[in-house]
């Protein structure tokens, strides 16, 4: 099966878009403050020039040199070992990748970690305090509305996001909110119940 | 409870000898039967709790793997060294390698001829996904193609391509049932009626993709997988890979949704294995969403017609039905594409049955178990059916259902172990309000509301061996230990409940271990065919039995008492003819000293002379907008003869989510696939249709019919496919008496409404 190859390097692609790569070394993994990172240092020769960016997530601050294709799902997961956040479709489609940015839920996925610089990133790692657990989440437990579980970090952070700013929210209103993750299990009459015995507490 | 079975003794057979005692309602019970929180949720909704797809290992190494972009083709030249040049890139495999490993007896694993488009013809490892997957680009393929077939009655067509020697109907010939005459039976008939029906293919669209990391260490294997069952996937490892099977070590504690789709191994397990032996690092592979359309096969589609002969009273006289499944091109899993005929054969009284069904195979990836293969694309066909003989009978439906009930299994001539879809019936109807309104008279403008309702079968669980261990520690506490995987029911938890209710231990001083093939001996092969419960439960409470006769022997010394004076509650050992005088169990078990009392127990056989079937019937409401054509599901009653609900809070998720994955099936989900090129268009969430939090009805009901069944020493029969197989046909059914024109073909898409509609109006 032949295809017609566009014969560009990318390289060539990159130098076209303006990301302020940072020439120079690639920033090794002990340049940031914070947990040690579990593994990737881009493989030499057609990575991309890697770009220094700081943020917040769960209220420490990271410092780390990342290529500008990285998605911050990626960057949270590998990186900073963050594996709670979970990549299902990789393409913006089902939400299990939510987490808010300056309190504001997105798709990891889909949002490239240079986009996150300088931003506040809470993940569901950064809910509990301790053990003393969020009210959602205590919820999501009493009202059996994790399944396999693999969506619920991402519906948990989209419910914390919306009950932040919406707490008289109606049972439609909180449906709507959710309709960004899906949920193959089916678990969504006890995830809404989980979510309207959250507003309630608080 | 109704109409109790006397429990036979066999079942409750438990360690040396002794007798277990016969459990009653829920309400005498202190465990089982409550609802609580399942273990590991705080896992999940921390972030904490580890999936394969999370596992993050020293060095390791993404594996991807290139699928045929051809249906079907002869794979000629490959050349793989661009690939090999991308940086980053360590390991390539192709079909060239030596020595050749094979798949099955049909094909290798890396195979020169590819049947279906997405078959695995060449895998890399390399530093991160995004270069792996850019290196399985880069392989150049000759493809010298072949012809395709997809459609299964085209395959039936002579001068259609052949894809197995005997021809495209697997095993040369239909499989044909027959009871009694069906001839006589049409004859005998007041009237008779038929309809054809299509369902069609529906994905699993497990939230975690399947995949797996593969690490060795000397000549032993650790894989992380994605699946339902740790001792499947190892079993099967060992036997391709030709390895003992205490050199492999498989591992699961959080599995993100199988639905059938997860049991045993596929190709890219033995690929990850086999990258990562070539590289020497660790491998992880995992579908990409795109490639998981294929990777984790499907639910077939059927084509299913039915005939049948009644009386004017509504009796059954015959039965009639040819069945027609898309099977993929390979002997393997073909036998998923003709098991659309359970329902038809058994569900209700009828003398005279005959079920003709043709398997066929085609140049589509086969399909393999989707929650209730085979009754759920029945169901689908037949509770529609069964409302066009009550109509023509002029019966309502529950009526026309009641006239040819089944007291026994019509196959085997056996009386069931329990049968509560009477009480199904009845407590369905009670719960929903049923009335059932003439079609087409709830119309408001261009909305028309309905009612429907369909009764469910699934095959109850044969007799399997089981076996669990319950380990006492010092402090009173407990530890059920149990060679099972987490797909998210919450098996786990009601194993806590069960070896509770058995040692008498509150339910918050047992614990409960699992996942590892290491440390956790074999309970089940994998969790499918909803068994884990009623195969794997009733061992864990002979465990406990166990384990409790031996501390009673130990407690009897220090009491003064013969171990049958004494019994546990509520964490407590007592006297039975004194319970004032009781000791905490950790006052007797702080004795142990470094001996533990590990209770093992079996599971007794089924009992002989029962048939073990799972019934239930669904209602439901709908409204369908007569501009749009969407279906709006209202509401719906779900009641589920399952036997004991040992714990109805998960019970009731499962029932919910299994309603909402059949109401997918009946109204959005969909493969769309080019017929010529053999190739899936919409392989991703939204385009293939998964319902979102929208499209569920503002309830789902689940009801527990309560009879008692006596089947194994729990009561319990399986819960978690039922709820699926019976959402469809109620489905179709409310959608027929809300604008009153029946569509016969699944999913009831808008533009099937319209076109009815618009037929009607003609």
């Amino acid at each position: 099966m032949s295809e017609k190859k566009i014969r560009v390097t990318r390289r060539q692609f990159l130098k076209g878009v303006s990301a302020g790569a940072v020439a120079g070394a690639v920033l090794s993994s002990d340049s940031f403050i914070g947990r040690p990172s579990q593994g990737q240092v881009p493989p030499v020769g057609e990575g991309q020039e890697t770009r220094a960016i700081t943020f917040r997530v769960n209220g420490s601050l990271y410092r780390l040199g990342v290529e500008p294709r990285r998605t911050l799902a990626d960057v949270l997961r590998k990186e900073l070992g963050l594996t709670g956040t979970k990549v299902a479709c990789n393409r913006g489609e089902c939400g299990a990748c939510t987490v808010l940015i300056n309190g504001v839920a997105v798709y990891a996925c889909t949002t490239l970690a240079v986009r996150a610089a300088g931003k506040e990133i809470e993940t569901v790692e950064g809910l509990a305090q301790g053990e003393k657990l969020h009210p959602v989440q205590e919820a999501f437990i009493n009202q059996d509305a994790a399944q396999c579980g693999f969506c619920t970090p991402g519906f948990i952070m989209t419910l914390k996001g919306f009950l932040d700013k919406n707490r008289t929210a109606t049972r439609e209103e909180v449906k709507a909110a959710l309709a960004g993750n899906l949920c193959r299990c089916g678990a969504y009459h006890h995830i809404l119940d989980a979510a309207l015995a959250a507003r309630a507490r608080l | 409870m109704a109409d109790e079975i006397k429990m036979p003794e066999s079942v409750l057979a438990g360690p040396e000898g002794t007798r277990l005692k016969t459990w009653g309602p829920p309400e005498e019970l202190a465990a089982v039967g409550k609802s609580i929180p399942k273990k590991g949720a705080l896992e999940k909704v921390t972030g904490r709790a580890q999936y394969s797809f999370d596992v993050h290992l020293p060095r390791m190494l993404y594996g991807a793997i290139l699928g045929s972009s051809q249906a079907h083709a002869r794979i000629g030249d490959m050349d793989i060294r661009a690939a090999m040049a991308l940086p980053g890139v360590k390991t390539v495999l192709t079909p060239a390698d030596e020595p050749r490993l094979r798949w099955d007896a049909e094909r290798f694993l890396l195979d020169t001829t590819a049947r279906f488009a997405g078959q695995e013809i060449a895998a890399v490892a390399a530093e991160d996904e995004t270069t792996a997957e850019e290196a399985v680009r880069l392989i150049k393929v000759r493809y010298d193609r072949l012809p395709v077939v997809i459609d299964p009655e085209d395959a039936l067509k002579p001068g259609t391509v052949l894809l197995q020697p005997q021809g495209n109907l697997w095993k040369g010939q239909p499989e044909i049932y027959q009871r009694g005459n069906i001839e006589a039976g049409l004859a005998a008939a007041d009237f008779t009626h038929e309809a054809s029906y299509t369902t069609s293919v529906q994905h699993h669209a497990t939230m975690e993709p399947h995949g797996c990391v593969a690490a060795w260490s000397g000549d032993e294997l650790t894989l992380w997988d994605s699946t339902q069952g740790i001792h499947w996937v190892r079993d099967f490892m060992a036997l391709r890979l030709r390895m003992p099977i205490n050199k492999i070590r498989v591992i699961s504690q959080y599995t993100g949704g199988g639905y059938g789709s997860k049991n045993g191994i596929k190709p890219f397990h033995i690929i990850a294995a086999l990258l990562a032996r070539k590289s020497g690092r660790p491998v992880k592979l995992f579908m990409s969403r795109a490639d998981e359309f294929v990777a984790s096969h499907h639910r077939p589609q059927t084509i299913q017609y039915l005939k049948a002969g009644v009386k004017n009273d509504g009796t059954l006289t015959a039965l009639y039905s040819r069945i027609v499944g898309q099977a993929g091109p390979y002997q393997e899993n073909a036998m998923w594409a003709g098991r659309a005929g359970d329902a038809t054969r058994r569900l209700y009284h009828c003398p005279h049955v005959k079920t003709e069904t043709y398997t066929v195979h085609t140049n589509s990836q086969s399909p393999i178990p989707c929650r209730g293969p085979g009754t759920a694309e029945n169901l689908c066909a037949l509770e529609q059916f069964m409302d066009e003989l009550a109509e023509k009978a002029g019966m309502d439906p529950l009526a026309f259902r009641m006239k040819n009930y089944s007291q026994a299994d019509q196959q085997k001539g056996l009386p069931y172990s329990s049968k509560g879809l009477a009480a199904s019936y009845q407590k369905g109807a009670e719960a929903f309000r049923w009335e059932h309104p003439k079609p087409g008279s709830l119309r408001q403008g261009e909305k028309f509301r309905g009612v429907g309702m369909g009764s469910l079968l699934w095959a109850g669980n044969e007799t399997e061996q089981s076996q669990a261990m319950v380990v006492l520690q010092a402090d009173g506490t407990a530890q059920v230990v149990a060679g099972i995987s987490n797909i998210g029911v919450g098996a786990e938890t009601i194993f806590t409940q069960i070896a509770a209710e058995e040692l008498g231990y509150p339910v918050e001083a047992v614990g409960v271990s699992y996942g590892d093939t290491h440390s956790h001996p074999y309970t089940i092969n994998s969790s499918y065919g909803s068994r884990t419960t009623p195969i794997s439960g009733p061992a864990v409470r002979n465990a406990a039995a166990d384990a409790k006769r031996k501390l009673l022997a130990l407690a009897a010394s220090s009491l003064e008492a013969g171990p049958a004076d004494l019994d546990i509650k509520e964490g407590k050992i007592f006297l039975r003819n004194n319970p004032a005088k009781a000791v905490p169990v950790r006052e007797v078990t702080k004795r142990m000293g470094r001996e533990l009392i590990i209770g093992t127990g079996r599971r007794p056989a089924n009992p002989e002379g029962f048939k073990v079937d799972i019934f239930g019937a669904h209602f439901v409401e709908v409204e369908v907008d007569g501009g749009t054509g969407s279906v709006k599901l209202l509401r719906a009653v779900c009641v589920h003869d399952s036997g004991r609900w040992i714990n109805p809070l998960t019970a009731e998720s499962q029932i919910q989510g299994g309603f909402i994955q059949g109401a997918g099936m009946a109204l959005t989900e969909e493969r769309v696939m080019d017929k010529r090129l053999g190739i899936q268009l919409n392989r991703n969430l939204h385009e293939y249709g998964l319902p979102t939090v929208l499209d569920v009805p503002e309830s789902v009901v689940a009801v527990d019919p309560r009879v008692r069944d006596v089947s194994n020493n729990i009561n319990a029969k399986g819960l978690a496919e039922p709820p699926t197989v019976g959402a469809g046909g109620a489905i179709g059914n409310a959608i027929y008496n809300a604008i009153g024109v029946r569509i016969r073909d699944y999913p009831i898409t808008p533009d099937k409404i319209l076109a009815a509609l618009e037929g009607q109006r003609r």
